[in-house]
C-alpha cells in the first residue's frame, strides 16, 4: 500500500491487490467451481459485485468476471486457484495481479474529483454501491468498483504513473 | 484623472478604485466594472477600428452580444478579441484596442475608407483572381490579413484550465428573472438541478433595467437575494455562476465555460477557466433575449449604442453614458430606459418613435410631456455626422420635413429577439411571429423547454403562469407570483428594418452586420447577382459571421431580404446559429489535457532502469520505448545504433519488449479457432512449440503477425505487434463472437502480466547458462522455436528461443512486478560477455538486414502474403482461415503485384532513403513510372553499406536487375534489386 495524496477531502491510496481473470460461460459447472474454490458464487448480473472479507468478484460482461483478492494470498496459492479453474475445459483464468493497478480513493470530493477526467454519473441512482463499472478515466480504460465508503478505480499497470499524476492533478486543481 | 461619472449600484464597489492600463494611457474605474463602463465612466467611446474599413467604433452594448468593442488583454498572455463589455477590470490590468496601427486615433489603415466603395461584397472573390494563382498566396493574402482582422494570436502560454463534467436530470440555463423563479419551483424536488448563468450577480432583467417596481411585495433586489439563498439552501440545485453555456449539442450535453478569475488577474497556481461538460434529461433556457439595432445612415459611429444596453449601464454599473441621449425606437421595449434616465435627475434630448401617436402607450406619452421631452411620432433617423463621435442627428418627421439635432450620444431599439442560438443548436424549430417581428422557438427536437423572453414571452407579468404550465411535468411548486412593473406596457413593434438615408453617399454607410463590415448595400448587391439564399448570401456577404454571429443585426438582415425578395420572412428562413455561442478559448478547451497530460503514456515495468541509464525514447503508439542508448552526450543516434547493432552481432544485446502484445487463448477449440484466425496451419504442431504466423483481414491482406506458442491442442499463447495488441485481440474477439461462436473458446489479454525481454548475440547461450544455472539451453534440450516453463525464484517464467535479430537468442517472459530483477542479473552476468541493451531502432535494422518484415512498414494494408515472399506461412490444406477467400481473387493472385525485394546501392557510398521512388530509367521526366518506393532503410556496419527492402511491381522477378531511385532534388541513385535477405541466409546463426 502506497498513499498518493490526501488533499482536498480526497485520499488516494495504491493497494497490492492480485487479481484473476476469469472468462466462462457461466453454467453450473462454471458456478459450483468457482463457489467450491472461492465460498462465492458468481454474480448473475453484468456488473454487480458479490464480495467477503478477502475477495471480490465482479461480472464485467456475459462471458467474464474478475475476482481481486483484497487481503494478500501467496503466489503458489493464486497459481495452484489458477490452476484448478483452467482443469476445467470451458475456463479460461489468467493471473492479472502484475497487469493492472489498483486505486482506492475516499473523501467527500471523491467524485467531483473524478468527474474532472471522466463524464461517468457517479450518483447513487445510477451507479449503485456494489456495483462495477468500465469506462474512460483521463482518457484511459479504468474499471470502477464502488464500494459504501470508497471507489476502486484499476487499468493497466503500464498507465499507472500518468494516470497517477493525473489523479494528483485532478486534486490539486 | 477626470471626475468619474458615478452612481448607486449595488454591483460596483465606489470605494475600491481601480486603475488599468487602455492603450498605454492609465484609466481609473471601480470594482466590479467592466473595461467598458469604466471606458464610457471616463467619456472614453473611440474603442477599435472596424474590420475592414477601420471605421471608428465605440461601445455599442453592454453585454456579449458586442460586435464592436473587442479589445486585447495584454496582461493576459495577449489574449485578443476579448468583448469590452464584460471583461471585468482589475488593478494593473494591461488593455489594447485592436485592428489599428500606429494608434487608435490615427489609423493608417483608415485609408480603406476611403477606398470602401470599391470594397463592396465579394470584392475578394471578383478581384483578386489573377495574374498568377500564387499571388493570392504571396501577395495578396499577406496584405489582407495585416489590413484586416481582430486581434493578434497570443504568445504561447501554459493555462491553467481544467474540465469538470455533470450528471443532472435538468439544466437551467440563465438566473434572471425566469431562471430564478424555475429554480424557486423546484427547490427539494427530486431532481438534481444546475443553475447556469453568465453573470456573477444573478438576476438578469432585475439587475438591468427599472421595469419592475416589486416582486411579491419585495424590492427587486431584495427579492432576487433571499430567492438565491432559497436556491442555494436546496439540497438539489448547484448554482453556477460566471458560467457561460456556448454549446447545445444531441442528447442533451451542453458546454459551458466558467470564469474563475473574474475581475481578477488569472492566477499562476490556480485554475482559471473551467470547462464544464454536462449531461442532463432536461434544459430548461431562460436566457432571454437579445435587443436588434437599426440600420441608418453611419449607424456604426461611436456615440451609438443600444437602448437597453444604456440602461444596464445605468442600473447595473451606475455609470450614465450620457445625460442627454437622444432614443430612437420603433417598439415598447424602451420605454423603461426614458424611466431610469429620469429616475437619475436627466432627461433625454429627444424621443424619435417611427410608430405613430396611437400605437404608442399612453404611459409614455404622459412620462414624455411631464418631462417635457421633446417627442418626434412617425418619425425616423435618416442619418447621423460625425467624425470619431457623433455630432448630429438627422429626422425625417411624419410629414417628411427634416430636422437636425446636436447630440453627442444616441440610443438605439429595433426591437427584441429570444435568444435562439441554443435553442438552434439542439436543432429546434423556429417559428416567425408577424406581430413581435422575430424567430420565436417552436419545436423543440430534444427534451427543451424555454421560458420567458427566451420563448418569446415578452410580458413579464405572466412568468408564474408559463413556469407553472411548463414546468408541472417535474411536479414543481406552483408559483404565484405578483411583479408589479414600473412601465405598464405589453411588447409592442413596428415594422422597421432600414431607414434610406436623405443623400446618398459613397463613403458613408448603413450597416447591417457592425463586426464584419456589411452594409446593406452590400446585401442589395448579393441578391442583385443572385445570390438570393440566405445561407449563400451570408457567405458571399460575411452578414452574421464572425465571433458575434450577427446577434444584434441577423433579424434585421432577414427583414431586409425579405422586402427585397418580396417574401415572408419564414419563406426566406434563417441561417443556422453555430456553436459555441460566444468564443472560448482553445486553453479552455485543452483542459489539463496538454504539456505532459497531452497524450497517455504507457511505460513498460523497467522504465525507470531505462530512464536511469541514458535512454533516449520513441513513442510507440502510447508506448515510450527505448529509442536507442547513448553512450554519452556527444554520441550521435547514427553511431549508437551503429555502435549497438555491430556489438549484437558480435556478442550479445537485450531488447526491452515487453510492449508486445501477448493474448492467451484457451478453449476445448482453441486448436480450430487458431488454424481460422491465422494462416498457418497448427495442427500438427507439438506441444511446446512455436511458430511465425500472419494474421490477414478478410481483404486478405497481413493485419499483423507474432509468434504462436501451443502450450496443449487447447492453450496458445500468441505474440503481437506492438500496436496491433488490441486490434488483434479485439478481431479475436469479434469473429469467436460472431463468426464462430460454435466455439468454446476464450482469450485474456497478458501484454501487462508479463514482461519480455529479447536477448540475442552470439554470446547469449553462455550469459543464460549464468542467469538460468538450472535450465539446459543446449540445442538438444532446447532447439530453436520452442518454449519452457519454469519457476525461477518462486516465480513462473516462460522462455521461447526464438530471434528477430537473426542471431541465436531467446525471449524471456517474467511476472511484470519481478522484471526489474530479472533484467539486472542478465546485465550482472551479461557484462563479462559484452552484453548491452539496445533500442527499437538497433532492433530495426537488424531484422531488415535478416530481412523480417515490420508490420506497417514494410507493409501497409495492401500486401498478401505472397507479394511478402511469406507463402510458406499459408497452410495450404487448411479448409479455410481468416482472408483465405481473396487470396485467389483475380487481383491478389495477378505475379505483377508490389511484392518486398531488397536494394542495394550500386556505389557503396550511396546512401538509401526510405520513401524513395524506384524507378527504371536514369532520367527524370515527369510523369515517370514507378516501380514502387523503398520501405526500410538502413547503414550497415556489418554490411559496411546502406541497404534497403522495398515493395516494387514484379518485384520477385526482377531480382537481380539493375534500377534507381529517386531522390527529392530529382537526381538517382543506381541500385540494385536482390533477395529480402543480407544476412546469414541459412539460418546458422539462428540454429547454432
Amino acid at each position: 500500500m502506497r498513499e498518493v495524496i490526501r488533499s482536498n477531502e480526497v485520499e488516494i491510496k495504491i493497494l497490492p491487490y492480485q487479481q484473476i481473470i476469469i472468462r466462462g460461460n457461466g453454467n453450473s459447472e462454471f458456478n459450483n467451481t468457482l463457489n467450491k474454490l472461492f465460498k462465492l458464487l458468481p454474480p448473475t448480473d453484468n456488473l454487480r459485485i458479490v464480495s467477503n472479507e478477502e475477495m471480490v468478484l465482479s461480472k464485467l460482461s456475459f462471458d467474464q468476471w474478475n475476482l481481486i483478492f483484497i487481503k494478500e494470498i501467496k503466489e503458489e496459492k493464486l497459481q495452484i486457484f489458477i490452476e484448478k479453474l483452467n482443469k476445467i475445459s470451458g475456463i479460461l483464468a489468467t493471473n492479472f495481479s502484475d497487469a493492472q493497478i489498483f486505486f482506492q480513493i475516499k473523501g467527500q470530493n471523491t467524485y467531483p474529483t473524478l468527474n474532472k477526467l471522466t463524464h461517468f454519473d457517479f450518483r447513487e441512482k445510477s451507479f449503485k454501491p456494489l456495483s462495477a463499472a468500465q469506462t474512460l478515466l483521463a482518457r484511459i480504460d479504468c474499471t470502477f468498483i464502488k464500494f459504501d465508503d470508497s471507489i476502486l478505480v484499476s487499468c493497466n499497470r503500464s498507465f499507472g504513473d500518468y494516470l497517477e499524476d493525473r489523479l494528483i492533478d485532478a486534486v490539486n486543481f | 484623472m477626470k471626475e468619474l461619472k458615478t452612481n448607486s449600484s449595488p454591483f460596483v464597489n465606489f470605494n475600491q478604485k481601480i486603475s488599468f492600463l487602455f492603450d498605454g494611457k492609465k484609466i481609473f474605474g471601480f470594482k466590479g466594472d467592466t473595461i467598458a463602463s469604466a471606458l464610457l465612466r471616463n467619456n472614453i467611446n473611440l474603442v477599435g477600428r472596424s474590420f475592414k474599413y477601420h471605421r471608428p467604433r465605440g461601445i455599442y452594448t453592454c453585454g456579449i452580444e458586442e460586435p464592436n468593442a473587442l479589445v486585447q488583454i495584454i496582461s493576459e498572455y495577449s489574449e485578443p478579441n476579448t468583448r469590452a463589455t464584460i471583461k471585468k477590470i482589475y488593478e494593473g490590468m494591461e488593455v489594447e484596442s485592436q485592428n489599428r496601427w500606429p494608434s487608435l486615433d490615427n489609423d493608417i489603415g483608415s485609408i480603406n475608407s476611403l477606398f470602401s466603395p470599391l470594397f463592396s461584397a465579394g470584392f475578394y472573390y471578383k478581384t483578386f483572381m489573377g495574374p498568377h494563382k500564387s499571388f493570392w498566396k504571396k501577395i495578396y493574402e499577406p496584405i489582407i490579413r495585416r489590413a484586416a482582422g481582430l486581434g493578434k494570436p497570443p504568445k504561447e502560454f501554459r493555462a491553467l484550465s481544467s474540465h469538470l463534467h455533470h450528471n443532472v436530470d435538468i439544466v437551467i440555463v440563465g438566473a434572471g428573472l425566469n431562471g430564478l423563479l424555475a429554480a424557486k419551483s423546484l427547490i427539494n424536488t427530486n431532481h438534481d438541478i444546475l443553475l447556469v448563468d453568465f453573470d456573477n450577480h444573478l438576476g438578469g432583467i432585475i439587475n438591468n433595467s427599472a421595469k419592475i417596481l416589486s416582486i411579491d411585495n419585495q424590492s427587486p433586489q431584495e427579492w432576487v437575494k433571499s430567492t438565491v439563498e432559497a436556491i442555494e439552501k436546496s439540497k438539489n440545485i448547484k448554482i453556477l455562476k460566471n458560467t457561460l453555456v456556448t454549446t447545445y449539442n444531441y442528447i442533451n450535453h451542453l458546454i459551458a465555460v466558467e470564469d474563475k478569475h473574474v475581475g481578477s488577474r488569472p492566477s499562476e497556481n490556480k485554475v482559471n477557466n473551467i470547462l464544464h461538460k454536462i449531461r442532463t434529461d432536461h434544459v430548461i433556457l431562460c436566457n432571454g433575449h437579445i435587443e436588434r439595432f437599426l440600420s441608418f445612415q453611419n449607424n456604426d459611429l461611436p456615440g451609438i449604442m443600444l437602448a437597453s444596453s444604456f440602461e444596464k449601464y445605468i442600473c447595473r454599473y451606475g455609470t450614465l453614458p450620457s445625460k442627454e441621449p437622444v432614443i430612437f425606437s420603433n417598439n415598447s421595449n424602451s420605454n423603461s430606459l426614458i424611466y431610469s434616465i429620469i429616475n437619475q435627475g436627466y432627461k433625454p434630448k429627444a424621443y424619435i418613435d417611427s410608430r405613430s401617436g396611437e400605437n404608442i402607450e399612453p404611459e409614455l406619452f404622459d412620462l414624455i410631456r411631464k418631462h417635457d421631452i421633446p417627442l418626434y411620432t412617425n418619425s425616423q433617423i435618416k442619418g447621423v455626422s460625425g467624425g470619431k463621435r457623433i455630432e448630429k442627428i438627422l429626422i425625417e418627421d411624419s410629414t417628411g420635413g427634416l430636422s437636425e439635432i446636436h447630440s453627442d450620444f444616441l440610443c438605439v431599439s429595433g426591437g427584441i429577439n429570444p435568444d435562439v442560438h441554443l435553442f438552434t443548436q439542439s436543432k429546434g424549430l423556429l417559428d416567425w411571429d408577424e406581430k413581435d417581428l422575430t424567430y420565436k422557438p417552436s419545436k423543440p427536437f430534444q427534451p427543451t423547454i424555454t421560458l420567458g423572453s427566451a420563448s418569446g414571452q415578452f410580458n413579464l407579468e405572466k412568468v408564474s403562469d408559463e413556469i407553472n404550465e411548463k414546468l408541472k411535468i417535474f411536479k414543481n411548486k406552483v408559483l404565484d407570483t405578483q411583479i408589479v412593473l414600473n412601465t405598464k406596457e405589453s411588447y409592442q413593434i413596428e415594422k422597421l428594418w432600414e431607414i434610406s438615408p436623405h443623400k446618398s453617399s459613397m463613403w458613408s454607410k448603413s450597416f447591417i452586420d457592425l463586426q464584419n463590415d456589411v452594409t446593406t448595400k452590400d446585401i442589395r448587391q448579393a441578391i442583385s447577382e443572385g445570390f438570393d439564399r440566405i445561407e449563400h448570401l451570408k457567405r458571399y456577404t460575411t452578414n452574421s459571421m464572425g465571433t458575434d454571429q450577427g446577434k444584434i443585426s441577423s433579424i434585421n438582415a432577414l427583414g431586409i431580404v425579405s422586402d427585397l425578395l418580396d417574401k415572408k420572412v419564414n419563406e426566406v428562413g434563417t441561417t443556422i446559429y453555430r456553436p459555441p455561442y460566444a468564443p472560448l478559448s482553445f486553453a479552455a478547451i485543452a483542459g489539463r489535457n496538454s504539456y505532459e497530460f497531452y497524450d497517455p503514456e504507457r511505460k513498460s515495468p523497467i522504465h525507470q532502469w531505462h530512464n536511469d541509464n541514458g535512454a533516449i525514447f520513441e513513442d510507440v503508439g502510447q508506448w515510450k520505448r527505448p529509442w536507442y542508448f547513448p553512450l554519452n552526450s556527444s554520441e550521435s543516434m547514427h553511431d549508437a545504433v551503429q555502435r549497438e547493432s555491430k556489438n549484437v552481432r558480435e556478442f550479445a544485446g537485450v531488447l526491452d519488449g515487453s510492449t508486445l502484445g501477448k493474448i492467451e487463448i484457451k478453449g476445448k477449440d482453441a486448436l480450430s479457432f487458431m488454424n481460422l484466425i491465422y494462416t498457418n496451419s497448427f495442427s500438427k504442431m507439438k506441444p511446446g512449440s512455436a511458430r511465425y504466423a500472419l494474421m490477414l483481414g478478410e481483404d486478405g491482406m497481413v493485419k499483423d503477425d507474432g509468434i504462436i506458442s501451443k502450450i496443449s491442442e487447447e492453450h496458445f499463447i500468441a505474440t503481437t505487434t506492438t500496436g496491433g495488441a488490441a486490434t488483434v485481440l479485439g478481431c479475436m474477439e469479434e469473429y469467436a463472437q460472431t463468426e464462430w461462436p460454435n466455439l468454446n473458446v476464450y482469450m485474456n489479454s497478458i501484454t501487462e502480466q508479463f514482461a519480455t525481454f529479447n536477448i540475442s548475440g552470439p554470446k547469449t547461450r553462455e550469459i543464460m547458462n549464468k542467469v538460468f544455472p538450472e535450465i539446459d539451453f543446449s540445442n538438444d534440450a532446447f532447439p530453436f522455436m520452442t518454449f519452457q516453463f519454469h519457476n525461477y525464484q518462486g516465480m513462473q517464467i516462460r522462455i521461447l528461443r526464438a530471434s528477430f535479430t537473426g542471431e541465436m537468442g531467446y525471449e524471456i517472459y517474467i511476472p511484470s512486478k519481478n522484471a526489474a530483477k530479472i533484467w539486472d542479473q542478465l546485465h550482472s552476468f551479461g557484462k563479462d560477455f559484452g552484453l548491452i541493451p539496445y533500442g527499437t531502432e538497433t532492433m530495426h535494422l537488424l531484422r531488415a538486414e535478416k530481412g523480417y518484415i515490420l508490420i506497417g512498414q514494410d507493409t501497409d494494408g495492401s500486401i498478401t502474403p505472397i507479394d511478402l515472399g511469406l507463402n510458406w506461412t499459408i497452410g495450404k490444406t487448411k479448409q479455410d482461415f481468416l482472408g483465405k477467400r481473396s487470396l485467389t481473387r483475380t487481383d491478389t493472385i495477378r505475379t505483377d503485384r508490389k511484392q518486398l525485394v531488397g536494394i542495394t546501392p550500386s556505389n557503396k557510398e550511396d546512401q538509401l532513403t526510405e520513401g524513395q521512388h524506384i524507378i527504371l530509367n536514369q532520367n527524370i521526366n515527369t510523369p515517370i513510372p514507378m516501380l514502387g518506393h523503398i520501405t526500410s532503410s538502413y547503414h550497415s556496419p556489418t554490411l559496411g553499406h546502406s541497404f534497403g527492402l522495398a515493395v516494387i511491381k514484379d518485384g520477385h522477378l526482377l531480382i537481380g536487375t539493375k534500377a534507381f531511385a529517386s531522390t527529392p532534388d530529382q537526381k538517382t541513385i543506381p541500385i540494385e534489386i536482390v533477395k529480402p535477405v543480407f544476412y546469414d541466409e541459412e539460418n546458422k546463426r539462428l540454429v547454432s
